[in-house]
């Protein structure tokens, strides 16, 4: 699976769970997850553009 | 979800609202004591339904199997639900073999980050001691390896989560 598909996978999961948790009602529910996981995957490449220019640097050494 | 209920105005969440302008209740001199004097964590911890079960093993069940202190709590849905999801990201972290934050046996040396999330890790449960026991550990070269180690400390965090959650349903502060 692609980088991205992870992100949304991850996105959807803790979406799901805090929109189950926080809210009651099937309507409730369905918008904190909407806006859960637009907010984090929007989020998410909106910082990934920002970043996009700081060098990452060379690779860490792997223990 | 079927097994959600309409909010309930029982005598606790009353006597809150009803004293929500008069915190020390001394204007009404034919209240019972108790209401009388609320304190604000009284009103915060107002029952909202009815108990079910004793917290402590809500509480415990919680946490050695992710939705099992709901599904004690009879929140058969919900804790069907939390279960899928928990048990989703550990079968997720382990297939992109992600790190399982063991107390001894890091490569690195024991730190202080080692520690706080082999702790945070073990807010897994059961799920947790089996991978230990079997002997996973993750593979730091594996293409999905900080992907696979997010999915397991977000697990153990939401299950963490749900044990606070199991302990107010059997208390009665959450429907």
């Amino acid at each position: 699976m692609s980088h991205f598909g992870l992100l949304v996978l991850y996105a959807g999961a803790v979406s799901l769970f805090f929109a189950l948790l926080w809210r009651h009602g099937t309507r409730d529910r369905l918008r904190l997850f909407a806006q859960l996981l637009l907010a984090l995957v929007l989020g998410a490449v909106v910082v990934a553009y920002l970043m996009y220019p700081v060098p990452s640097g060379p690779p860490a050494p792997i223990p | 979800m079927g097994e959600e209920r309409k909010p309930e105005a029982t005598a606790g969440s009353d006597a809150a609202d009803a004293t929500g302008s008069a915190p020390t209740g001394s204007g009404r001199a034919d209240a019972p004591p108790a209401a009388a004097s609320p304190t604000a964590e009284d009103a915060a911890g107002a029952p909202v339904a009815e108990p079910r079960g004793v917290p402590w093993k809500a509480e415990l069940l919680a946490w050695l199997v992710p939705g099992l202190g709901h599904l004690y709590a009879g929140r058969w849905a919900r804790g069907a639900f939390y279960a899928l999801i928990v048990f989703s990201l550990v079968a997720g972290g382990c297939a992109l073999q992600g790190r399982l934050w063991l107390p001894a046996g890091n490569p690195l040396g024991v730190g202080a980050t080692s520690a706080l999330l082999s702790v945070v890790s073990l807010g897994m449960g059961l799920p947790y001691v089996v991978l230990a026991a079997a002997g996973y550990r993750g593979e730091i070269t594996a293409q999905g390896y900080e992907y696979g180690t997010t999915f397991l400390l977000t697990a153990a965090l939401m299950n963490l989560l749900l044990v606070f959650d199991a302990r107010d349903v059997s208390l009665g502060r959450k429907r």
